[in-house]
């Protein structure tokens, strides 16, 4: 009925969980509930359950020992057949606490060590994900028990993505190029940003692709950033197309920069383009399990330097998957953190090296995702990495 | 001030129409400031009162607001500068989060000097929201805002919001029929889509195109089902290939500037259902009756009483619809995650008082259920109370629709 992971890589998972919890003196795990930022946010919960999609809150209940339980908000009974790796699927109608509290009693894990997965530190919402008053309830309910923090743990288990979850990303992948297919077909003078934007999403929709998707395009004359909601604006000869393109497979999202010039490209742009292409190909010639970010950052700057007048800017590259994945790095702070950290065997990141010229305005890149195997890395996308020229 | 991009947008006099009704409750509540939070959660509706505040929003990134009972509307964005200025021009001051909202909530709140006050914060949990009973600051938000303000008084302003944005405004009805219009696009779409031997999920991606071309934003907010008398919608299309004689059954809501109507209307693939064809008629009869009375003053549970009445009159004796019975079901639509919500499970003497006032805007679904309990017909529209009774934002036949006949 939906895309469904192994019973193989849930018992992969849960294992792996389980060891680190064990590590880390951690009873149960809750793993919140929260639909935003195009469901990336709920990646932990997801992970643990196959659980999601379409905006469905679901709340995990996951004990080191013992029945994992999710609580939907209401259609547990359809859960339950629609997917094999959780039995116990419960009506919660988002009294979050309530569920966890009654699954911890249930449990008697009263007294025991409760870590969150979004009580704070996630990549892209740092204050966590955990309401305040679900967090005070459960802290009045047990007062015995300790809370921790547990989103590390989980961003850095699934840092590294199975080879079952790289071929969802691979199907990711694939229905992005058919959305940007459907780009270069429609994407014509006069012709409305919003048009262009309804073709790609039917691109995507159509070939199995799932909502929410993060996916930002605009079109203008020396365009550089791209929108969150499409406009208007009727295309002209002469415009970039510029935008970040992801497309969901059973929650998976790889993602594509793929920029695009409606008639004869600006030759500074072009170059822009140009330059980022290198940079693309130098890291991804120099990925494999053992580097570490910091080499692959200063492969960056060094091609960016030695291609004339340009600089770099951040990103230069995010993991992608479930939703909210690490590392990424996409500021000064995160360089500091992960330049020491080493590539392994599994993580995918979109590599997206953005270049600006030293003077003036404007921003380029292109980019694709990527992943480490045993031996280097691999693109999961087929497309020229080139800018895309329209013919008009 | 930067360019505007071609989007539709409100009025400045519309913004300082609520901007005047919040605050005028705050000032009655005593309450210097509100924060509403960052939550872009269930389709960004958790986040509904900051965008009804500065006109920031679309997609589904987070965004927090600052709103002091006097003084600068202040937005907090990730990405703001390039993101937020285009897109409105009621909110001058939109400020870098770099997705530490909670820090420049309180940067803000320096800057108002209610280190004594009464913050209010919208979703702080101690009010139940409408589909969030334990609100919607997370923890680490909050902490800040409790450490960096420790005498202050942290009020739930919940309630305030919701009281503000039940009865819409001109501008918001007329955007709200707007959405309604592009639904029945959708409709007309899924009807020439849904045909024997289709994907569920083909039909489904037609009518996402549908809203998207003619407007909607993303994200939209659908339930679906496709099969053999379904009962119960889901969140999402199957892979399932559609038969003859199946019905596809929806909630449909396309967002226009981030206001969702409503509209569900049952589609089936190349023949009726003859049940479903006789319980319509008790379903049109109960909206009709309940859509008449749509009037301020009249309160839930004459709604409620009204729709069971309706349907035992309306059932005829015999045939598949003898002895259906009725069930109101009602929720606000706006800018997202609104009240009143209406349902069969409304029966609390609290739940039952409330009153309906003019423009009031719900979709309106009321059921029709066969006697055996195994037919449940449910149409519904978009509608806004007036004191003539409830007007209807669509325009589309009230009956079962058919592809392929």
């Amino acid at each position: 009925m939906i895309p469904q992971l192994s019973i193989e890589e849930r018992d992969r998972r849960y294992k792996i969980v389980r060891a680190e919890m064990a590590k880390r003196g951690i009873d149960v795990l809750l793993l919140p509930a929260n639909t935003g930022r195009w469901e990336q946010l709920q990646g932990d919960s997801r992970y643990l359950t196959s659980i999601g999609g379409f905006a469905t809150e679901m709340f995990t209940v996951f004990p080191r020992e013992g029945d994992v339980t999710a609580y939907v908000f209401n259609r547990a009974g359809w859960w339950k057949q629609a997917q094999k790796w959780v039995t116990d699927v419960r009506d919660g109608r988002n009294r979050w606490s309530q569920n966890a509290i009654e699954r911890i009693k249930e449990l008697s894990l009263d007294k025991g060590t409760i870590g969150i997965s979004g009580l704070a530190g996630l990549v892209r919402a740092p204050e966590g994900i955990i309401p305040y008053s679900s967090v005070k309830a459960i802290q009045e309910a047990f007062p015995q028990a300790k809370l921790v923090n547990a989103t590390e743990m989980m961003q850095e288990i699934r840092a590294i993505k199975s080879a079952e979850e790289v071929s969802f990303l691979e199907r990711s992948a694939a229905i992005i190029e058919q959305a940007i297919d459907a780009m270069k077909q429609t994407a014509k003078p006069g012709v409305s940003e919003k048009e262009v934007y309804a073709t790609m999403l039917h691109a995507m929709l159509s070939n199995g692709g799932e909502l929410p998707t993060l996916f930002f395009f605009s079109a203008g004359p020396n365009l550089f950033n791209s929108s969150f909601v499409p406009t208007d604006y009727v295309i002209q000869n002469g415009d970039n197309l510029v935008g970040e393109i992801e497309a969901k497979y059973g929650g998976y999202a790889a993602q594509a920069v793929s920029p695009a010039v409606v008639g004869k490209p600006n030759p500074a742009y072009q170059a822009m383009v140009e330059v980022s292409r290198a940079c693309f190909e130098a890291i991804l010639a120099a990925m494999k399990p053992g580097v570490t970010f910091g080499t692959l950052f200063d492969i960056y700057t060094r091609t960016v330097e030695s291609a004339g007048p340009y600089s770099w800017n951040h990103p230069m590259m995010h993991a992608r998957g479930l939703g909210d994945d690490g590392p990424a790095l996409m500021g000064d702070k995160d360089i500091e953190r992960f330049s020491k950290i080493e590539l392994q065997t599994g993580m995918t990141f979109i590599l997206k090296p953005q270049v600006r010229p030293t003077q003036g305005k404007g921003r380029a890149s292109i980019g694709d995702t990527v992943t480490v195997t045993d031996t280097g890395a691999r693109r999961l996308g087929k497309r020229d990495m080139k800018l895309l020229v329209i013919d008009v | 001030m930067a360019e505007l991009y071609p989007y539709p947008r409100f009025s400045i006099a519309e913004r300082d129409r609520r901007w005047r009704a919040v605050r005028e409750l705050m000032s009655a509540q005593n309450l210097d400031v509100i924060v509403t939070p960052q939550n872009s959660g269930h389709s960004a509706d958790y986040q509904a009162n900051t965008r009804y505040l500065t006109h920031c929003g679309g997609g589904e990134p987070d965004i927090a607001a600052v709103f002091p009972l006097e003084g600068q509307v202040t937005a907090i964005a990730t990405s703001a500068a390039p993101r937020w200025p285009t897109v409105q021009d009621w909110v001058s001051d939109v400020r870098e989060a770099r997705r530490n909202y909670g820090r420049a909530i309180v940067e803000r709140l320096k800057e108002l000097n209610v280190e004594r006050g009464r913050i209010g914060i919208t979703g702080l949990g101690e009010v139940e929201g409408t589909r969030t009973p334990e609100g919607t600051i997370f923890y680490g938000t909050w902490k800040q805002i409790r450490e960096a303000f420790p005498h202050a008084e942290l009020v739930d302003a919940t309630a305030i919001l919701d009281e503000v944005r039940y009865v819409k405004g001109q501008e918001e009805i007329d955007v709200l029929a707007k959405s309604m219009e592009i639904n029945e696009l959708a409709i007309q779409a899924e009807i020439e889509a849904a045909k024997a031997g289709v994907k569920d999920w083909e039909v489904w991606a037609a009518v996402h195109y549908a809203m998207t071309r003619n407007g909607s934003e993303l994200p939209i907010h659908c339930f679906w089902v496709s099969g053999k008398n379904p009962k119960r919608t889901l969140t999402r299309p199957s892979m399932r290939l559609l038969e003859r004689g199946d019905a596809v059954i929806n909630e449909l809501e396309a967002s226009w500037i981030g206001y969702r109507a409503q509209a569900v209307q049952p589609v089936f693939v190349e023949v009726i259902d003859p049940v479903q064809a006789e319980l319509i008629k008790v379903q049109r009869e109960i909206f009709n009756r309940v859509v008449e009375r749509l009037k301020p003053g009249i309160t839930v549970g004459e709604l409620a009483e009204l729709t069971k009445k309706t349907a035992e009159s309306a059932a005829p004796r015999s045939g598949p619809a003898a002895r259906a019975r009725g069930e109101l079901n009602m929720h606000g639509r706006g800018q997202g995650d609104d009240g009143p919500i209406i349902t069969p499970h409304a029966k609390s003497p609290r739940q039952l008082a409330v009153e309906m006032r003019a423009n009031m805007v719900f979709i309106c679904k009321p059921a029709a259920i066969s006697a055996d309990g195994d037919h449940i017909c449910q149409w519904g529209d978009t509608v806004v109370v007036t004191q003539n009774g409830g007007r209807r934002l669509g325009k589309r036949a009230h009956e079962l629709a058919v592809s392929g006949g």
